[in-house]
């Protein structure tokens, strides 16, 4: 009986492991409110075998003063726009910025590639929820797309192109 | 110890090597591709090795195999089945991929012509079902065989049954509830189409409980109650024998009516009715045959036999009217009696249903006389006459038994009605319209608006259809925009009928989709 528990408790998560490891996700596992994160995407694959050529990351609301990390080989650019509500930080009102990080370059699907950028997590994004970020790989003959979020009942497990998200911890949180 | 198991559960949480989904690249033959023959392999080419979990074909009568393919790098090799026959042919795949998540697809090409919905989704012909078959006929014939024990001697020579009558009856008791149970059994595999070691599982004894089937069996298993009563040893008042034999008898007529092709054809009511009077004729006819032998070869048994030709010649007419109505229901044309395997298999049966009615009228006219007139070798001649129409009453019962493998004319000429669904969700709502499309496939068109009926224009719409319950794999479509503002897809094929649950995707931008859910019924 021992070893059947011991038996599950080793291919729960194995099950659990291998669901997630073809979706684009964040090394990360949680951000702190009022805090800036730094957050890394992580791809694993191309469009079926297609190589990737563009990598774009959407910034939702809540999340402000995103700065793409430069990355060799790739070029970089950023649409910026308003915010929905304005949000003060250090005592300065910022009502816009960066709203989408493209890198544009090549990443042929049989390998892998990390994608770095940091933001300011402000308390619009609920504590205790999980903070989807939307993300969509473009190849030259299609896309993968990472922007699905989980409505009441489900899980990203449900999702056929489930967001990477992070879990958002109450500001004053600490490790 | 535990530790260490915690720790090794904590480390494969944690995601190794991240590895793609495998993706079907191309399939040869290319999917919906027109074959003039068989092709000699089915080949499906993946983005990368996988290894195959579930492989089957669904041929255009229903039949399912599983398949044995052979790994050849990226790609799956599998030879097609024996006995393929022309028309849509499905292959259903279930693939593991590198890293350990199952991936599966149907795909589908024709071969000589794209075959009717129906030939697609009738039950398939596999081992089961023909011993379903089998199971049926002897069900039929062994309650025939015990109620005629008890009707013939109580209603021709007002006698109770002797007691080779009263053996023989319980014996085709007994054999009729074994065949019962093993009609269930085999009806169940063939419809989850598994192997007869399933039957310790669950999984067909759910899918026949589903059946009117069941019902049939237990009505049958009610009649063969009553009629064990009937036969029981023991003094026992001979109207009691008959009215229990009678009872009997009208639950077995009342069988017929509750399963099995004839009963579905329109008008139901009608062709309900007509099949009690039908299956009560024959269940008389064919019981008193035994009997009757045993009648011709006993001394005096003339006057007895006589007054069996007085009785059953009206039961013979219904059952030759009745035969003729539901032949017309089920045909509407005589043409189609040609041809198809069903008109084939009901020629054969209406044939030898003339010769055994020319047996009949030749015993009536001309042999019963002779015996009544003392005529040299008048009881062997009959008692021969009498042993032959059993024989072809047999075989008439086992092709009017195996006419449940193959779909009548009606269902192939049954064009679908489309069918119309509303999606409901918060951000968008779609309408849908399944349509029957060319070539025996479907055609759907969707219109989309936000949740506040102002338009909306996604970028793509994909339809996912899937069936989870019967091991089918997901048929993604993907629908383009028309003129007329709605989306179409181009035509696509559905193996099966019953309820397709539908996904729609609706891709409203880059980063933003919206799914809606829904459950269609697409009646058989």
């Amino acid at each position: 009986m021992k070893h059947l528990i011991a038996l599950a408790a080793l291919a729960l998560p194995l099950a659990v492991a291998t669901e997630t490891a073809a979706h684009a996700t964040f090394a990360e596992t949680e951000v702190v409110q009022n805090q800036t994160a730094r957050l890394t995407l992580r791809v694993p694959h191309g469009c079926g075998d297609e190589a990737t050529l563009r990598v774009r990351i959407q910034i939702p609301e809540g999340v402000i003063s995103a700065q793409p990390m430069v990355k060799a080989g790739w070029a970089l650019e950023t649409v910026t726009g308003p915010y929905a509500n304005a949000h003060t930080v250090h005592g300065r009102t910022v009502t816009e910025g960066v709203r989408e990080i493209i890198w544009s370059g090549e990443l042929p699907d049989a390998f892998y590639d990390e994608f770095v950028f940091r933001a300011r997590v402000t308390e619009e994004a609920p504590a205790g929820e999980m903070l989807y970020i939307p993300v969509v790989q473009e190849c030259a003959n299609g896309a993968e797309r990472w922007i699905d979020i989980p409505g009441p009942g489900q899980t990203s497990g449900d999702l056929e192109g489930p967001a990477p998200g992070v879990m958002v911890m109450p500001a004053g949180h600490s490790h | 110890m535990r530790a260490l198991l915690l720790g090794l559960a904590l480390m494969l949480v944690l995601p190794g090597a991240a590895l793609a989904h495998a993706q079907l690249r191309s399939a040869d033959p290319a999917p919906g591709a027109m074959l003039a023959e068989i092709p000699q392999q089915v080949q499906l080419r993946f983005n990368e090795p996988v290894t195959p979990l579930v492989l089957r074909w669904i041929g255009p009568d229903g039949a399912i195999t599983d398949l044995a393919a052979e790994a050849q790098g990226d790609s799956l090799i599998m030879t097609p089945p024996a006995g393929i026959k022309p028309g849509t042919q499905f292959v259903s795949w279930r693939v593991v991929s590198a890293d350990g998540h199952g991936v599966g697809g149907t795909h589908s090409f024709h071969i000589g012509t794209a075959t009717a919905r129906a030939e697609a989704t009738e039950a398939p012909a596999s081992g089961a079902a023909r011993v379903a078959v089998a199971a049926r006929a002897i069900l039929t014939l062994s309650l025939a065989i015990a109620l005629g024990a008890v009707l013939a001697p109580g209603l021709i020579t007002a006698t109770p049954p002797d007691r080779i009558l009263r053996q023989g009856g319980l014996v085709a008791v007994a054999l009729g509830s074994v065949a019962g149970l093993a009609l269930v059994a085999a009806e169940g595999l063939a419809l989850v189409s598994l192997p007869p070691g399933a039957l310790l599982t669950s999984a067909p004894w759910r899918a026949v409980q589903a059946t009117p089937l069941v019902a049939a069996v237990a009505v049958i298993g009610l009649a063969l109650g009553f009629v064990a009563l009937a036969l029981a040893p023991g003094p026992q008042d001979r109207g009691r024998r008959l009215v229990l034999a009678l009872v009997a008898w009208a639950l077995g007529a009342a069988s017929f009516a509750l399963s099995g092709h004839g009963a579905t054809a329109e008008p139901q009511a009608v062709a309900r009715a007509v099949l009690v009077l039908h299956g009560g004729a024959l269940l008389v006819w064919l019981g008193a045959l035994w009997p009757l032998v045993r009648l011709a070869r006993a001394q005096g048994g003339a006057p007895a036999l006589a007054r069996f030709g007085r009785l059953i010649t009206p039961l013979v007419a219904v059952l030759i009217l009745s035969g003729l109505v539901l032949t017309w229901l089920q045909t509407r044309n005589p043409m189609d009696l040609f041809g198809a395997p069903w008109g084939v298999i009901l020629s054969a049966k209406l044939a030898l249903v003339g010769a055994l009615l020319g047996l009949a009228l030749r015993n009536r006219l001309v042999l019963t006389p002779a015996l009544a007139a003392d005529a040299p070798a008048a009881a062997p001649r009959l008692a021969r006459a009498i042993r032959a129409e059993i024989v072809l009453a047999i075989v008439i019962v086992i092709l009017a038994s195996s006419l449940r493998l193959v779909p009548p004319p009606r269902a192939l000429l049954a064009m679908p009605e489309p069918l119309h669904a509303h999606f409901h969700g918060e951000r968008a709502m779609a309408d849908i319209r399944l349509s029957p499309g060319p070539a025996a496939a479907w055609e759907m068109t969707l219109g989309v608006q936000t949740g506040d009926f102002t338009a909306l224009v996604p970028r793509e719409v994909t339809v996912i259809l899937a069936q989870p319950g019967y091991g089918l794999e997901p048929l993604r479509i993907t629908a383009r925009p028309g003129a007329d503002g709605l989306w179409h897809t181009a035509p696509f094929t559905l193996p099966r009928p019953g309820a397709w649950e539908v996904t729609l995707r609706l891709l409203i931008s880059d980063f933003e989709s919206v799914t809606l859910r829904d459950t269609l019924r697409i009646a058989p």
